[in-house]
């Protein structure tokens, strides 16, 4: 009830300050606005093809599982389901056009760095060794009563390498696609076959305007820019002396501190809301992906915001200082991360970061917890990526967050609540 | 004398400059009263106050409230004491009444019982027609009295007042200083006083500690201290040339009947017992001294400021 309270009086204050809003909802939306009008029509080429090249590492299927298989054991001992792969995609055309979407070229020689440093594909599929055996896995699963010889329980993924390039994101979502299209149709097989898929509805780039990039990044920004706001909330108790009546009061440090969660939690995910209605009903904004995905992510964020706000808490003495100071830091910050505009690669330490959407290397801007987070609302939003495509930034996000923001809540409990400074 | 509720023993605040705001006080003070803090600015009887609360961590001593250390029972002593800062600490976006149910609902007050204290509160303090105003549309004055009574909302058993009369004019301060007086005469509390107003200290306060560069310099009663510099009146007289002044002091202090002689403020003073049987006797001193005119008098009766000054000395603080 005393949390309620708390939440309730603040939530009070904010609806009667114009300021609130200009902040939460006219600034970010004001952001949408001029670079709707600057980039809404400037689309993304749709149908460029894209140099990939394929690493098949697959083992193939085993003698006592031909019998399942047309064709001779022997091809399929070389190739594998792999090779079915990636012939499909080797045939793929973008829809109603004879233009093919991917130009696949085998390894050879090169290493996975010669390959992006002579410019021979943007992206390297790795089959892995066991992928056919993992297919015949998922047909296992699927078929009525289990298929003689044919393994279980084998899990295995395709990895995907490439630079933090859009043309890298573009070619990662067309090959899941058709991955996913690929086991959906084993699935729905009593027996392998080699698939064809001549046609496969995939993403035209040409859906894609430069303003769908850049409101995809301007969701995040939002919740930067707005964390000034909530810190100066924070601080307001200790500039304006009202928090002596709070540590005189019965009320404890975290029923104080859930109350102001749990508000600006909500504002938060309030704002969010809002800018993903007004870009896609004001602003023609197309999303692709899941906005529910979205949402999460953008959810999954406020522990990075609560963990700046509760920083700007512990360490500025007045909550006009912590505004203006997080105000002018949150531009840097927006733009470091990649929000408007992809940043010039500085590498920190080089093929650490593979299980991320982004570059393969550990990179100066990936320290900011929002590079993540752009990086999965991009993935989300214009690349039709689900959360598990994104899981290795999203860990990032939380790795960094969470330790952040408890040691932050640490610090600030102590000043709100301890004995007064002088 | 009845029981004592707040026993202070060798209180110290040194803060991290070095600075000793606070030099070893011992006091208690006894349930019931008005127990006043007089001192001129930077005395330290704010930081004084914020120990006894439990808002300042006391460098040395130890504060006991009702029998309870603070740290050891915070909970106990916060239902027990209610603080009116010097401050005004409200919260400017909310309308008095909910500036008063926030606090009753920190004080996890059952609603029902919140309102009826709060509306007794507002009517006492007469702020009914404000009720449902924002705290940053009142004025000065208003706010001053929503400051005070958000510290009662709770009905602590001791009331600290930390200067409450600022700004107020005449009529304003006359309700406050009914209010205070009220909480002990008629509900029975205690209440610890901070000012340098003197009249204020003087008409509220059963007792007073004059304070002064982290010190109580004494403890009485206000008829007590204004005796114990001299009993009478105080004579000023405005001479014509200052140059005047010394000799004057020196003729004056020979008289009989005369208590005390000292210049202040560019007037000669002149404490003494029925002062307007000597008057003649004090013209002829002064103007048997040639070229001297005595352009003004005033008789007074001997006040707390006189008792403050005389303790505290004449020289600015700050």
């Amino acid at each position: 009830m005393i949390i309620l309270d708390v939440s309730t009086k603040i939530f009070t204050q904010f609806r009667r300050r114009k300021v609130s809003f200009a902040l939460i909802f006219a600034f970010p939306f004001f952001f949408l606005l001029i670079f709707s009008l600057a980039f809404s029509g400037n689309n993304i080429d749709g149908t460029t093809t894209y140099d990939i090249v394929i690493n098949n590492l697959d083992e193939g299927i085993f003698e006592d599982q031909q019998l399942f298989f047309n064709g001779s054991y022997n091809d399929w001992k070389l190739h594998g389901i792999g090779e079915n792969y990636s012939n499909i995609l080797a045939d793929l055309k973008y829809p109603d056009e004879d233009i093919a979407v991917f130009n696949v070229k085998d390894i050879g020689q090169y290493t996975y760095n010669e390959v992006f440093q002579n410019d021979v594909g943007v992206m390297i599929i790795e089959i892995p060794p066991l992928f056919s055996q993992s297919v015949l896995s998922i047909i296992n699963v699927h078929a009525e009563g289990q298929i003689p010889n044919f393994p279980t329980n084998i899990n295995v993924s395709i990895n995907y390498h490439g630079q933090d390039t859009q043309e890298y994101k573009i070619a990662q979502s067309i090959s899941q696609t058709v991955l996913e299209a690929f086991i959906d149709a084993i699935k729905g097989d009593q027996i392998p076959r080699t698939y064809e898929f001549e046609q496969i509805s995939v993403l035209k780039t040409d859906d894609i305007s430069i303003f769908d990039f850049i409101a995809a990044g301007i969701f995040v920004f939002a919740t930067i820019l707005s964390v000034s706001y909530f810190a100066s909330i924070a601080l307001e108790e200790i500039s304006e002396g009202t928090i002596q009546r709070l540590k005189l009061s019965l009320i404890k440090p975290n029923e104080y501190i859930a109350g102001f969660i749990i508000f600006s939690f909500i504002v938060m995910l309030i704002q969010s809301i809002f800018l993903f209605i007004a870009a896609t009903v004001i602003f023609n904004f197309n999303p692709a992906g899941s906005l529910i995905n979205a949402f999460v992510i953008m959810s999954l964020l406020t522990i990075t915001s609560f963990a700046l706000i509760f920083t700007a808490g512990a360490t500025f003495k007045k909550s006009d200082d912590a505004g203006s100071a997080l105000g002018f830091a949150s531009s840097i910050v927006g733009f470091a991360s990649g929000a408007f505009f992809p940043m010039p690669e500085i590498i920190l330490v080089k093929n650490v970061m593979g299980f991320t959407s982004g570059s393969a290397d550990l990179l100066l801007w990936d320290l900011l917890p929002w590079t993540h987070a752009v990086n999965c609302m991009r993935a989300i939003l214009l690349y039709n990526q689900s959360l598990g495509d994104v899981i290795g930034d999203i860990l990032i996000l939380i790795i960094v967050s969470i330790p952040w923001f408890l040691i932050a809540l640490k610090f600030y409990t102590k000043r709100m609540f301890g004995y007064q400074e002088v | 004398m009845s029981e004592v509720v707040i026993q202070i023993t060798d209180l110290q605040k040194t803060y991290d400059n070095g600075f000793e705001a606070v030099k070893g006080i011992t006091l208690n003070i006894p349930r019931g009263i008005v127990y006043g803090f007089l001192g001129p600015n930077g005395a330290g009887k704010t930081t004084s106050l914020k120990m006894m609360v439990g808002l300042l961590k006391p460098s040395n001593g130890q504060v006991t409230i009702n029998g309870h250390i603070p740290e050891q029972h915070s909970q106990e002593i916060k239902k027990l004491i209610g603080l009116i800062p010097q401050d005004l600490v409200l919260w400017e976006d909310l309308t008095v009444y909910e500036n008063l149910h926030f606090v009753a609902s920190m004080y996890r007050i059952p609603k029902n019982v919140a309102n009826e204290k709060i509306d007794t509160l507002i009517k006492e303090i007469k702020l009914e027609e404000k009720r449902n105003s924002l705290a940053k549309h009142l004025s000065g004055g208003l706010k001053r009295r929503l400051n005070i009574i958000m510290g009662l909302v709770h009905d602590p058993q001791i009331v600290v007042c930390d200067e409450p009369t600022p700004g107020l004019d005449a009529q304003s301060r006359g309700l406050v200083w009914d209010f205070i007086m009220n909480l002990t005469r008629k509900q029975g509390k205690t209440v610890i006083l901070t000012t340098h107003f003197m009249e204020e200290a003087d008409r509220l306060s059963d007792i007073i500690s004059i304070i002064d560069n982290g010190k109580v310099l004494i403890t009485d009663t206000g008829e007590n201290l204004k005796n114990s510099i001299g009993e009478g009146d105080l004579v000023e007289i405005h001479l014509n040339n200052s140059a005047f002044l010394n000799s004057s002091l020196d003729l004056i202090k020979t008289m009989d009947g005369v208590e005390d002689v000292f210049i202040h403020n560019d007037t000669l003073q002149v404490r003494c017992l029925n002062a307007p049987s000597k008057l003649a006797v004090i013209f002829n001193k002064l103007e048997s001294q040639e070229g001297l005119e005595v352009r003004d008098l005033k008789i007074r009766k001997t006040t707390l400021e006189d008792v403050f000054l005389n303790l505290t000395g004449r020289d600015l603080r700050e």
